[in-house]
Parts: structure tokens; sequence; C-alpha cells
């Protein structure tokens, strides 16, 4: 089953991380589950390495923590997107789709 | 951005909370995860594996959010200084040793600079700064007019200035010595001088007044603008004085119409007036020959001085005064240009001293490193990367040069306070030095300057060790085979540079012997000397004078314990002598002038009291102290020149000064030292006081029995008696103090580089001895195997002193080229030695090899007395 999954692209893993904020802010864990769940599994991303990104990401302004109460009446640390990372989440997408597009083209004509 | 810094500010300062927050954020997702797989049906045991499994290392994960965090190049330097404290702490005599040796290096220097800085590198505090030139030459006021109506296509402005003393009496009847300033009236305008109360000069105060003949007091109808500081000494700040006329002793004196804003100071030999007067002069053709007034030019934007001065030179030629010519030069390179090889050679070897300093510190950092060896393999076994150990040793050395430099700085604050008390008086600006941001600014970068060096040669040496080596060897040997290279390499170095101070040192020591030994052509011992300044009111005929004079003579002739009694236009190494052209003789000298002389007016008797050796024909009588009496005495050089191999007296010599007029020599003197004692200067004449008109030669000497300075108070008593409230007494003292003043400058350079040599040696010595030191401690084994093999404890004696003596040679040959080279530079600062005299290099090698003996007879003993059974027990 492993062997199925795909290694993320460099770079990538912070493109997906904005990408699944953009709805709503999240938790870290539930980041890890929405980006299982949008990838059908498809994915493979070590959870542990979710947070290094998460914190650089911080530190670049593009997305905000804070601690607030779950559901289940727990502390925990919600990341949302900043205006500068909604900015920064359009740009990268382009980006990403041009990319993608392009290699597409090239693999088709060949 | 601000983010960003805001992010990693709190990473840095609330690192605890952040933490915290980290944990309980990874612990959160853990439980999540756990949660998951349990409600999927797994036992507790399983899921918390899976969950585990599949989030990864958990410190590692924590090391990689650390990262992310952008802060661990500071936390590491923190930590890294913390460890070089406890180390501080743990070895408190080395770190004292190491600081005071920085300090040492960085106080002298910053100390040094400050002078420097102050003296010769700040900019001309005026407008134009950059543009501003001298003209080398004293001018007339026509010569000034034409020059600046001529020269406008390269000059901006021109302006001209006179500084001179007088006496100005004061409403309670005393006198007081002031300088004064005569100045055109555009002068302060050009200048950006800066008006504090009332009102700059106008064109208007320059226009001539209808009566005029005379230059001294000026004529009638004179403005004046007051220094700042006079204004509040004199005058108590009060500007109410504004609109009236100052008190004079000859009339009405000039109206006061404006103050100078505080600190505005006239840069040029003679000092700062305290009143400026404009020059009202006008043009004045009749004065064409009185060359008095030292011309300023502000040359326009772009324009080169080569330009200027060839358009000078124009004007100049314009004027047919055959072989004379106007030179310019840059105002702020001419300032110190006296002092200025004096401050770079200083400067280069406070700047050598830093680097020895520099040296010995890297070197006890060697030594301990390779004593630290075992330590740093271990840390290395353990994983610790190059860089982080070099980061260690760095933040080690930043410690030490830090805290070094932080006392450097309190030391320069002393060492300013002392160079200013034994500063020679001719340093321009002297006053303005002291610690300012500039200085700072200097102290912090030689602190940077050493924390690099020390960075450089620590990371070379120490930062790679050879983890297997280190740990086998125990840290003994250390295995630092580079270390051990490096520390002899600088060992030599430091050796080098203090060799290159010795000889400087005793260039300059040999010097002031030199200077000692010269004769300058009079006996200074014994000898009271004064200037005599009075008011001229009822003096006007000559005849008057005469008698006053001889009255004033006798009175001081009279008094217990004087021997003679002399008076002149200028003492030696006091006042200075007008300049006068010469020529001689025969028609060929004649067709060919261009000869200047020092011309000086004396009383008879002069050359008596001071003992000055006549040579041939007689001295002046009273007979000659008259107008008609062309006669003059001339010394021994201008005979040299004029009329060598035969005798002078009889012949007749022409001078253009005070008028053009042919003289006979009657007498020939000994030279007199006269401007400096370092230099012969030009050939002299001499008049009589009475050929000038009476009363020109106001410099009085007394040849005394006893201690010359005893006789103040006499002299005073005598003058006041005579003339009371009309004769000022200034300047008193005795001509040995006058020499003892001459001879300052030189023996500041060598006291000053002598006190730098002594030091660098100094830590030479203390450098060589570390090192044989350590190699010893290092070799002990090697040594307890040869004394076991059976060399004798004399043998190793000498092979430890050899090696000294080895690295020694190799410095001094080092030092000894470099010194062929910079030497050069203090050529003129040099009195009767050349700059690579043979002597003083000889005797400074000796000397340096007695300090290397010395500084290795204590390392080579402990090896000769070591116990082959203990040293070898201890492998």
């Amino acid at each position: 089953m492993a062997d199925e999954r795909l290694e993320l692209p460099q770079g990538t893993l912070d493109l997906l991380i904005l990408k699944s904020l953009g709805l709503e802010p999240l938790h870290g864990w539930a980041i890890s589950e929405r980006l299982q769940q949008i990838s059908r599994n498809a994915l493979q991303v070590q959870q542990g390495s979710l947070y290094p990104a998460l914190h650089r990401l911080e530190r670049r302004g593009w997305i905000a923590a804070r601690w607030a109460t779950t559901e289940n009446n727990r502390q925990a640390k919600y990341y949302e997107l900043t205006r500068q990372g909604r900015k920064q989440l359009a740009a990268e997408t382009l980006a990403w789709r041009k990319l993608a597009t392009a290699v597409g083209h090239v693999l088709d004509m060949v | 951005m601000l983010s960003d810094l805001r992010y990693r500010v709190r990473a840095l300062f609330r690192r605890n909370a952040v933490e915290a927050e980290l944990d309980e954020e990874l612990r959160f997702h853990l439980e999540h995860q756990v949660e998951q797989y349990r409600q999927a049906g797994m036992s507790a045991l399983e899921a918390a594996r899976r969950a585990r499994l599949a989030f990864g290392g958990p410190e590692q994960i924590r090391e990689e959010c650390r990262d992310a965090r952008g802060t661990r190049w500071i936390e590491n330097s923190i930590q890294d200084l913390r460890h070089a404290l406890r180390m501080a702490r743990k070895a408190p005599g080395f770190a004292a040793a190491a600081m005071a040796t920085i300090a040492l290096g960085i106080g002298v220097s910053t100390a040094m600079f400050s002078v420097t800085d102050a003296v010769l590198l700040r900019p001309l505090p005026y407008k134009n700064q950059g543009r501003l030139v001298l003209t080398g030459t004293p001018l007339s006021n026509a010569d000034f007019w034409d020059l600046r109506n001529g020269a406008k296509t390269v000059f901006e402005d021109m302006s001209a200035t006179m500084v001179y003393r007088a006496i100005v009496p004061r409403e309670d009847g005393s006198a007081e010595r002031v300088s004064k300033g005569q100045v055109t009236t555009n002068f302060f305008g050009m200048m950006g001088a800066k008006i504090a109360f009332g009102r700059d000069f106008t064109d208007a105060d320059g226009k001539p007044p209808a009566r005029m003949e005379q230059l001294f007091p000026p004529p009638e109808g004179a403005i004046a603008i007051l220094s700042f500081e006079y204004f509040t000494r004199r005058y108590g700040g009060n500007t109410a004085i504004l609109g009236h006329e100052m008190l004079s002793a000859g009339g009405p004196g000039p109206k006061i119409v404006g103050v100078l804003a505080p600190g505005f100071k006239l840069l040029l030999p003679g000092g700062s007036p305290d009143i400026w007067i404009a020059n009202n002069r006008g043009y004045d053709a009749p004065n064409r020959g009185e060359l008095m007034l030292q011309v300023v030019g502000a040359m326009r934007d772009g324009v080169t001085l080569e330009r200027a001065q060839a358009q000078v030179d124009s004007v100049v030629a314009s004027w047919r005064i055959p072989r004379f010519r106007v030179g310019l030069k840059l105002w702020h390179k001419t300032l110190a240009a006296e002092v200025r090889p004096a401050l770079v050679a200083l400067m280069g070897s406070v700047i050598f001293l830093l680097l020895i300093a520099c040296a010995n510190v890297a070197n006890l950092l060697l030594v301990r490193a390779s004593m630290r060896g075992r330590e740093l393999g271990i840390r290395a076994a353990l994983g610790a990367g190059w860089r982080r150990i070099a980061g260690q040793l760095l933040a080690e050395a930043g410690l030490l040069v830090g805290f070094g430099t932080l006392m450097g700085v309190g030391l320069a604050w002393v060492g300013v306070r002392t160079l200013l008390v034994f500063a020679p008086t001719n340093v321009p600006r002297l006053e303005s030095v002291g610690i300012d941001w500039r200085v700072l600014a200097f102290a912090a970068l030689a602190g940077l300057l050493e924390c690099a060096i020390l960075a450089a040669i620590l990371a070379w040496s120490a930062a790679r060790p050879d983890i297997m080596d280190a740990l086998r060897h125990g840290g003994h040997t250390g295995g630092l085979a580079t270390g051990r290279v490096l520390r002899d390499g600088v060992v030599v170095a430091e050796v080098a540079l203090s060799f290159v101070l010795l000889i400087g040192s005793g260039l300059m020591f040999r010097s002031f012997l030199e200077l000692r030994r010269v004769n300058p052509g009079y006996d200074p011992h014994g000898l009271l000397t004064f200037l005599a300044v009075g008011d001229a009111r009822g003096f006007q005929q000559p005849q008057r004078r005469l008698a006053f004079l001889g009255e004033l003579e006798d009175r001081l002739r009279a008094i217990p314990g004087v021997e003679s009694v002399g008076a002149s236009l200028a003492l030696p190494l006091a006042g200075r002598p007008l300049m006068s052209g010469l020529q001689w003789g025969d028609e060929e000298a004649r067709a060919n002038p261009g000869w200047r002389a020092d011309l000086s007016t004396v009383l008879p008797g002069y050359f008596e009291t001071l003992r000055t050796r006549l040579i041939e024909g007689r001295t002046f009588t009273g007979n000659d102290n008259a107008a008609g009496r062309n006669v003059a005495v001339v010394d021994e050089s201008l005979v040299a020149k004029a009329f060598p191999h035969q005798s002078a007296i009889g012949k007749r010599i022409f001078v253009n000064v005070p008028k053009a007029v042919w003289l006979e020599v009657v007498g020939v003197v000994a030279h007199q030292r006269q401007a400096t004692l370092a230099d012969a200067g030009r050939e002299q004449i001499y008049l009589t006081d009475g050929f000038f008109g009476i009363g020109i030669s106001r410099h009085w000497v007394l040849r005394t029995a006893g201690d010359p300075a005893k006789y103040g108070d006499a002299v005073r008593a005598e003058v006041a008696k005579l003339a009371p409230g009309r004769l000022a007494v200034t300047e008193m003292q005795t001509m040995d103090t006058t020499v003892d003043r001459a001879e300052s400058g030189t023996r500041f350079q060598f006291l000053l580089m002598g006190v730098f040599a002594g030091i660098a040696a100094l830590l030479a010595a203390v450098g060589l001895y570390g090192v044989l030191s350590s190699v010893v401690r290092q070799r002990m084994p090697e040594i307890g195997v040869r004394m076991a093999l059976g060399a004798t404890p004399s043998g190793i004696f000498k092979m430890v002193v050899g090696r000294g003596l080895l690295l020694s040679a190799v410095g001094v040959a080092g030092g000894f080229v470099a010194a062929l080279v910079l030497t050069r530079a203090m050529s003129s600062m040099l009195v009767g030695v050349t700059a690579n005299d043979p002597a003083t290099f000889a005797a400074m090698i000796g000397l340096f090899f007695l300090i290397a003996a010395v500084a290795s007879w204590a390392p080579a003993r402990r090896a000769a007395g070591l116990d082959p059974n203990r040293t070898l027990r201890m492998e």
C-alpha cells in the first residue's frame, strides 16, 4: 500500500497546508486529517513533518496561530490564513497549475 | 517582515513558553491519532505504537521546529557565550592576562588615535575646507589686492590675515596681553564663521581713513569683532559694549561691532586672535615692501592646486620682482605638517603594538587549545560539527576581546590625559583631543579586528582536531602539528613587530642625545628672558625712547646679581627675526640675487650677555646704536657662504629690509640656532636697535649669578618703578626653559616610542616564554626519553634556549628588513642620525637577543630539571 503513495515534491507541502486552511481555521491534527481526505490517501506525508512547516509558515506571516477550545473542551493551537497567506495561496496555486499544465503538455507530446 | 521579527523575538525571549506550546501541540496531535486508531478497533498499546510510527521521531520533529523558528544561531551563540563565561571563570588567571593584554593594545592605540584624529584627520572647521589654500610667503596689502583681482578665474574669494600680539590697557590701569588679528572684511564670510552678536564686517569697514602713516597700532577708525571667549572673559558677556570703542593706549581704540560664535579659531601658527580688526589699509601702494599678510584663498569648485598656482604665478610675474614666487599650499595639509611625520610614526607604532598584543593573546589561546585538545576531541567525537566548535572558540575569543576592549577604552581615557600633559606645544588643535564617537568607533573596530584575527587563527588550528589522535594521546601532545607551526609563526611575527619598534625608539633616543649635544651658539644657563611691551604715548621722538631704554638698561644692570643685560628683536627659539634679501660684493653675486638671511636687531652688549663667541672683528658699541650707522655683525655661516676663506671685516653686504641699503661688516659671531635646535637655519645678520629707530628690540635677556628665575620679581619691580603702568612684562622665563621646550617635541616622541617599544618587547618576551613553556610541557615524555638515553641537563637546557634564540633570530631578521624600509618615514624626526643608523640596528639586535635569552631561561631550566622517571611514567 505504501508503495503506491506519492512522495511530496519539494515545497508543495506548504501549498497544501495553505489550501487546507482555505475554508476554516484548523488545528494541526485536523490539517493532517484534511490532507489525507482531500488527497484520498494518495499522498504520503509523515504527520510529524507537518509541524516544522506550520511553524515556518507562521514565521513568514502567511498563517496565524491562536489557542482555542475544541469541541471536546480541550485547548488546541488553531491555524488560520492571514491576508498575506491568501494572496500567497492564490499565487502558488496559479504557479502550480501553470507548471502542471506545462509538464503535462510535454509529457503528452513525447 | 515585521511579523517575522515579532515571531523570532518571541521565540528568543519567551523560549520556555514557546517550547511548552510545541510540546502541548504535539501531544494533542498524538492523542487524537491514538484515539482514532482505538476507535478503529485497535488495542491501546497497538494504537499508541501505530500513532508514533505515523508521526515520526518526536525529538527530531522538535529540532526541526526549532530550526524553523530561525533563531537557532542566536541560541547557539548565547550557549557559546555562557560556555565561554564558564571557561573564563574556571581559569581566571588566563582570562585576566588575556584581557589585560588586549586592553593594553586597544587602550594605547585608541589614545594615540584620539590625538591623531583631532590633529591630523579631522577636516578644517571652515566652509570650503577642502579648497582653502595658503600662500607660502607673506604679502603686502597691494600684493593681496593685485592677487585677489588677478586670480578671480580660479578663486571664489580671497582674504588676508595678520596676527600680532598687543598690550591692551584695562580700566583699572593695569594692562593685558592679547592676540590681535587684522583681517580683510570678507574673511568671516569666506570662512563661514558665525556672528553671535552684532554684525559682521562690511566693505565700508575696510575703507582707509584720511590719515594713515604707520602699521602699528592699526589706523584710526578701525572696527573690531571680538572672539566669544574674549568677550566673555573681558566683558562678562555683556552685549552693551557693542557699538563702543575699546580702551586703547595711544588714542581712540577700535569700535566693537560684533562678537563671533563660540569656538571659532584661526588655525595658523601664531595662535587665534582675541580681537579681530578690519583691515582698512586699502591698496596702500607706498608700503608695498611690508610683507606682513597671510593670504587665504578659496579655490573655485573643480579647480586644481596646479591651475590655481599657474594663475597666481602669472599675477606675481607681472610684479617683476626677480626670483620672487608665491607658492600655494592646501591649508589642511599645512596645518599639521610639522607634526605629521611624528604622529604617523607613533600611530604606526601603536598599530604594531595592537597587533603584538593580539598575537600574544592568540598564543595564549593556542596554548590553551592544545591543552584542551582532549576536550575538543571528545566534543567532536560526540558529533559537534566543525562550525559548532569553531563558534565556541570564537565566543571565547569574543568574550575576552569584548571585555578587553571595554577596559582598553578606560585605559585610553587615562592615556589621553597623560598624553596631553606631555605633548609638545607645537601640536595644533590639541584642545579638541578627547574620547568622542569617532574614537570609540576606532576602539570598536580595533576590537573587531583583533577578534577576527584570533578567530581566524583558532579556526585554522584548533577547530579541526584529529579526533582519534587527540583521544589517543590524552591531549598531551595535542596532535596539533599545525597548532605548533602556527604558534611559532605568531611568535616570530611578534618578535619582528617589536623589533621594528625597538629600532624606532633607538633612533629617537639617539636623536635626543644628539639634540642635547648641539651647540646652540650661546650659553643658555643663567639667562633670564622676558618681553617688554609698552604704551607709546609720549615716546614719539627717538631721543626720548633712547633715554628711556638707557635708563631701563641701567636699572636692570643695577639689580644685585645681574651681570649683563641685552635685548633683541628675536631671541633664539623665541620670537621671529625678519627675513631679508641678501647680496654682496662683486657684480657676479649681485647679478644673481635671491639669497635670504635672518635679520635681527640688538642692543649693544647682546652678544656678550648671551656669550655668543666673537670670531672676528668687534661687536656693537653704544656709538653704533644710531640711525645713520650702517654697520652689521654677521654670523659665521654667512661668511662661509659669501666670503669663504677670507676676512669678512670691512666687506659690504646689501639688504632690502627695512630698506635697501649697503652695510659694512664690523664683526663675525658664532651661528645661533634660531628657529629650532635641530636645524641650523638661515644665515644671520644683526643690526643695532638704533638703526631701526630705537625700541624695536623688546626681548630682553639678563645674565645672572645663580638661579635666573629668582630675579623675576626684582625685574618686575624695577620696570614698575621706572614706568608705572606703562610697560608690561610678559613671557618671563629662563633660557633653560626655552631650550627645554624646544627639545620637548623630540623628547615626547622619544619617550612615547620608548614606552611603546618597551611594552612591545615585554609582550614579545612573554610570547616567547609562553611558547617555549608549552613546548617543554608537550615534549616532556620525549625529553624524559632523551635524558634516560644519556642527554645531560645542560644539553637539554641548550636545546630549549637554542630554540628560543632560533625563533627570535627568524623574527629579528624579518623585523630588520621591515625596519630598513619603515624607519625612512621617520627621517624628518631624526637629529644627527640617519634612518638606517648601523649602530642603532646593531645595538637593538644585541638587546633583543638578550631579551630572548632571558625569556627562554625559565622554560629551559624547567626542562633541564625534569626527572626522567616521572616524565616517563606520565605516558
